[in-house]
């Protein structure tokens, strides 16, 4: 097992959307490498980790997935308080997901760690593809990239557009959240440090048992 | 009595177990004791003494003494023999284990009656070979009449003898017998199963050891009897525990929750509900169709068509039945589960009695009940296993979240499916207590490696390891030497070392945690629905969540269940409700043409394009009654009648709307509550008491220091009668005058193009020629909107309802009481006049002043006047610099006061000219001793005191 490095940095990260968007698959594509075409639906949450080295630093991902159902969400407050980066994923073939993930980046700015990092997912973009020629498929994506990403620069986040069943762009998006990480930790400072039981300034944990990075 | 309490009051209901006996009845306790349907009243009961056999049993016996072995015949038991509707219930007095027993009347094959001397009793032949005898103890009249209510109600059922025997063909333990040639019904074909019939069961069944287990059910079926009329004893909870044969695990399911009475009971109704909403839509079943593909999707069954078909139709149909819960996630696994051992009419049934009885909401819009139960096993796991707690505690680490996808799916989605069905089958037999006793031992058997945990993820991660790993062998709890699964360590700490929690242990944290849950709930999808909501520009924070509150309470009025929240719409019988509870002119309870005739209107247009009322399309409603400015409130007033529009409003709607203003004006005109107008006019006169009082006390000499602030009376007696009277007949004179002048400038429909005013027709005789013309029936005419609002604003009395009491008349300031009517509360506000108003001190206080200045002018300015006025505040003066000595000058809401052109000339011709507005009277006394200086002073310091802004 791999002795951990100096300046390891453990994110929890949560994931945030509709029902059937493709949380899990983002999350099973990041840490396996893997997709599963009739992924069960997450019941209340589950929970995975990663650990990747961006830069010069090590970080350990400790990802909260959660249901997607709407009547589950009134239990992701229990996921993302002390998160410390959220993907707010929604389905660019299915309008509605995107107003559900509108209303995530709300809830997260009202109740989440202030300076908490969001990124904004639209995922399924296999979906808007022709498989074959690799052209667009007129009338399938039902959510503009335009429409992502002007919610974005709206509402302060990262966006992505990704595929969790070709892989597309899902690493970005951990890796994007990873380089900003520091930065965001460095403001939190003093405030936050009570309140998070994840001590990131605590030398790193020497009992884990976790398989390392597969990227 | 707000939201949450309801809510919680009404979850109370289907939560009640245990500590709360003394509240359920008799036929409560034994309907959940007995699982039997909600139907079921207690025709009677008595004590006796019973033995049960079979010829099967006697069989064994002989067989067993030819062999030279001795076993005890029947054992006699002493209990509580309940005959309800249906069903002949038995019960051991001391040890329900050891004998209990259901039987449904018609499974009774003969009755027949013992004759002793002393007792009465009887002997019962059940269809399928159980033969009772029953001793009845007590008085023997009572006995005998308990027999003849018996034998009555059996005949009752002998037309369902047959219904009964061909239902029993649907299930599997009558095959069993009747293909070992050991049953009196003929069963021919094995009866309709679950998927594993056709897709294999999940496990080894050699390694599952189903062959003896399903020999160690026949026997027990020979000789206890089954499904109808089965006998629970110490074997039959041992055989459950062992865990079920697959063939017969869908029966026993059925029969150890109860579901199976109601199957029978309302044979078909599953098909009925599927024929019946064929073809329909909703959000259940899009929510469905998502998760169909991802059930349980390694089994075989559910990569085919015929596995996903009997999902989709049973979770549909259990959605159509139960529209509060619909679909919840988590349903789809343990359906999928369910579905492998039983049929959908089976797994219909159970679903329903999980949903209804065993795990209530769990699934439910809120899943308040999971939550619930994760708060309880976290008091459970704290209290069993301390130092664990210590150390999860210290790191902050929750067990709920954790724990919580145990309880959703029954650890189907956690453990290996062989064993979680093993943890199915305790549950169906027990009850809830089963999550608690498996959730606890899994914590304590991986207490070693959780100890060392840090974080929520680590002991994530030993779980899942634990549970991939529970089929591996380690050293047995019991026996040191031997090896078994882990599986059988945990089933043995499960119900051995946690045996003390029972269902009346989780009754009680159940009751201690369940506000607090709610509480949380509640705020959280308040939080969430409120937030959604588009922009209100007139509303606070604070009146849009007592608006929620409201919205809510008036919805789950009359509603048994917590209501689906998200989802809810209002209907017009709540919407009335709604109103009731909220706004001034509507007596709630008392139900009016007048008002439902404008509530109907406000329900249409503030419904959305679908004639669908929800909260959001309320609250924008509510908005733009909120709205302060008097021409926006006037023109949204005015739109609720422009049906079409087109900014014509036709006569019939115009005679309606001054109906409706008629109707909404009442409490005003009644003089339950005093409006603007009628309170200066009040005002004024107090402070002229008091200033005159004050000359009075001079001129007799009273020492007025000052320095001396003036103080408001505690309490101050006046003729309501006076006030309502004057109030009343300016009302009645506004009414009047609306309708007569509203028609003077409608405009006839074939001449749109005639000026809205004409300036030359102001005058008196040709004014009634007009009013002539636009009420004749022959010539339809329409007013406008701009018509609408010089009309009232040329009117004090309705302006001056327009300007705030309309909007006022909304109590969206207000926190939900239901208590008190609206009508009492008015009563409340005018009989304490003087108790809470600050702004009424405040007025008082400034016509004092004003009074003072009057008194002080007309008095050749003494001294004695000119200190007082002195001792004012700043304020006072200010306002006393720039107001007039006219009392109905109102200075507080002039800000906004408009210019619209098509008012200017027309102020003069309806004015109310103020000569309603008393100046003075003896009507009024302040109520202190006029003598007594000291209490004077006191009136002063407390004016000082309510001093305002």
């Amino acid at each position: 097992m791999s002795t951990p490095a100096n300046n390891q940095i453990s994110v929890k990260l949560v994931l945030l959307g509709e029902a059937a968007v493709g949380k899990s698959s983002l999350v099973l594509r990041f840490v396996s490498n893997d997709f599963e075409e009739n992924k069960e639906p997450t019941i209340g949450a589950a929970f995975l980790t990663q650990r990747c080295t961006i830069g010069d630093k090590n970080i350990k991902f400790e990802i909260w997935d959660t249901a997607g159902q709407e009547r589950f969400a009134n239990l992701t407050p229990l996921y993302y308080r002390n998160a410390q980066a959220a993907l707010v994923v929604y389905d660019i073939t299915k309008p509605a997901s995107f107003i559900k993930a509108r209303h995530w980046v709300k809830e997260l700015h009202e109740q989440a760690a202030k300076n908490i990092i969001i990124a904004l997912v639209g995922n399924k973009y296999d979906l808007t593809l022709d498989s074959e020629s690799g052209e667009e498929i007129e009338g399938a994506r039902k959510v503009s990239r335009d429409e992502g990403q002007d919610l974005a620069n709206e509402e302060n986040l990262l966006f992505f557009e990704t595929s969790a069943k070709t892989a597309f762009s899902v690493n970005d998006v951990f890796t994007t959240i990873g380089e900003k990480i520091p930065d965001a930790v460095a403001k939190k400072g003093s405030s936050r440090a009570e309140s998070n039981r994840i001590d990131l300034s605590a030398p790193a944990q020497t009992d884990i048992k976790e398989s390392s990075c597969s990227c | 009595m707000d939201f949450i309490k309801d809510i919680a009051n009404r979850a109370q209901k289907i939560l009640d177990n245990g500590n709360t006996s003394k509240r359920l009845t008799k036929a409560e306790l034994l309907r959940r004791r007995f699982k039997l349907p909600d139907s079921e009243a207690i025709i009677d009961e008595s004590l006796v003494e019973l033995r049960v056999s079979s010829s099967y049993l006697r069989a064994r016996i002989e067989r067993m003494a030819k062999l030279g072995v001795s076993i005890d015949g029947p054992t006699t038991f002493n209990g509580r023999l309940t005959l309800t509707d249906n069903y002949l219930v038995f019960e051991d007095s001391y040890n329900s284990i050891v004998c209990s027993f259901v039987i449904e009347l018609p499974m009774v094959q003969r009755i027949q009656r013992i004759h002793r001397a002393y007792d009465f009793s009887i002997a019962l032949l059940t269809t399928n070979g159980l033969e009772i005898t029953l001793k009845f103890i007590g008085i023997k009249s009572q006995c005998e009449m308990y027999g003849q209510k018996l034998i009555h109600l059996l005949k009752d059922k002998l037309s369902d003898v047959k219904a009964m025997n061909e239902f029993r063909k649907s299930l599997y333990s009558e095959y069993l017998l009747s293909k070992n040639n050991c049953n009196t019904l003929e069963v021919n074909g094995a009866p309709e199963g679950g998927l594993g019939w056709v897709f294999k069961f999940p496990g080894n069944a050699q390694k599952l050891r189903d062959r003896l287990k399903m020999k160690k059910w026949f026997d027990f079926f020979r000789e206890n009897g089954r499904n109808f009329a089965m006998v629970h004893n110490i074997l039959f909870h041992k055989l459950v525990s062992y865990g079920l044969p697959n063939k017969l695990r869908g029966e026993l399911w059925e029969t150890c929750c109860g579901s199976i009475y109601l199957r029978y009971m309302h044979n078909d109704e599953y098909n009925t509900i599927l024929v019946e909403h064929d073809g329909e839509g909703s959000l259940a079943i899009e929510e469905i169709e998502k998760d169909l593909n991802r059930s349980l999707p390694e089994y075989p069954a559910y990569q085919n068509p015929e596995g996903i078909n009997r999902l989709r139709r049973v979770l549909t149909a259990y959605s159509w039945k139960n529209p509060d819960v619909g679909y919840c996630q988590a349903m789809n696994i343990v359906t999928a589960a369910l579905l492998i051992y039983m049929s959908e009419e089976q797994v219909f049934w159970c679903l329903t009695v999980l949903c209804d009885k065993i795990i209530p909401g769990y699934y439910s819009r809120t899943m308040y009940g999971v939550l619930l139960d994760q708060k309880v096993l976290e008091a459970l796991f704290v209290k069993t296993l301390p130092s664990l707690g210590e150390h999860f505690s210290s790191h902050d680490i929750q067990l709920s979240i954790v724990s919580l996808p145990w309880f959703l799916s029954f650890f189907l989605s956690t453990m290996p499916l062989i064993y979680a069905f093993r943890v199915v089958d305790m549950m169906l037999l027990h009850g809830p207590k089963v999550l608690f006793q498996v959730a606890l031992a899994v914590v304590r058997v991986n207490g070693e490696a959780l100890l060392k945990c840090e974080d929520d993820g680590e002991c994530i991660a030993v779980f899942k390891d634990y549970f991939a790993s529970l089929d591996d062998m380690e050293m047995s709890l019991l026996h040191q030497d031997r090896m078994r699964p882990k599986f059988d360590n945990l089933w043995e700490v499960a119900f051995r070392e946690f045996s003390v929690i029972d269902d009346k242990v989780i009754e009680q944290l159940r009751n201690k945690f369940k506000n607090e849950v709610f509480q949380g709930i509640e705020t959280f999808v308040k939080r969430a629905e409120l937030r959604n909501l588009p922009k209100a520009h007139n509303l606070t924070n604070e009146q849009l969540s007592n608006i929620y509150d409201r919205y809510y309470s008036a919805l789950i009025e009359g509603a048994e269940n917590p209501p689906d929240r998200s989802a809810s719409t209002m209907d017009f019988n709540h919407f009335e409700v709604f109103m009731g509870q909220l706004v001034d002119w509507i007596n709630a309870g008392e139900i009016t043409r007048k008002h439902t005739e404008f509530l109907k209107r406000l329900y249409e247009h503030w419904s959305n394009n679908e004639g669908i009322m929800n909260l959001e399309t309320l609250i924008m409603g509510l908005d733009k009654i909120m709205d302060k400015d008097i021409m926006n409130s006037l023109s949204n007033f005015i739109a609720l009648y422009d049906d079409k529009g087109t900014g014509k409003i036709e006569k019939d709607v115009v005679i309606q709307l001054a109906e409706d203003l008629i109707f909404i004006t009442t409490p005003w005109r009644e003089g339950l509550v005093f409006d603007d107008i009628t309170n200066q006019a009040i005002e004024a006169e107090i402070a002229k008491k008091i200033v005159e009082r004050r000359e009075l006390l001079k001129k007799q000499g009273v020492e007025i220091s000052d320095d001396d602030d003036i103080r408001l009376p505690n309490e101050v007696k006046f003729n309501e009668e006076k006030w309502q009277g004057r109030q009343a007949e300016r009302y009645m004179k506004s009414s009047s005058n609306f309708l007569r002048m509203i028609f003077q400038y409608a405009q006839p429909v074939e001449d749109s193009n005639e000026p809205l005013i004409d300036l030359g027709e102001t005058d008196k005789g040709n004014e009634s020629v007009k009013h002539n013309m636009a009420l004749d029936p022959s010539r339809p005419v329409y007013i406008t909107p701009s018509t609408f609002r010089m009309v009232i604003l040329a009117d004090d009395t309705y302006e001056s309802f327009f300007r705030t009491q309309f909007y006022k008349s909304f109590h969206v300031d207000e926190k939900i009481n239901k208590n008190v009517g609206v009508v009492d509360n008015l009563r409340g506000m005018l009989n304490n006049f003087l108790a809470d108003g600050r702004r009424v001190a405040v007025q008082v206080r400034k016509r004092m002043d004003e009074a003072t200045k009057n008194t002080k002018s007309s008095a050749d300015g003494r001294a004695g006047a000119v200190s007082s006025s002195a001792s004012m505040s700043s304020k006072s003066n200010r306002s006393r610099a720039s107001s007039s000595i006219n009392y109905n000058d109102d200075d507080d809401d002039d800000d906004d006061d408009d210019d619209e052109d098509d008012f200017g000339n027309f102020v003069g011709v309806g004015y109310d000219d103020l000569g309603d507005i008393p100046t003075g009277g003896n009507e009024m006394s302040v109520l202190h001793d006029l003598k007594d200086a000291e209490k004077e002073t006191q009136l002063a310091h407390s004016l000082k005191a309510a001093k305002l802004e």
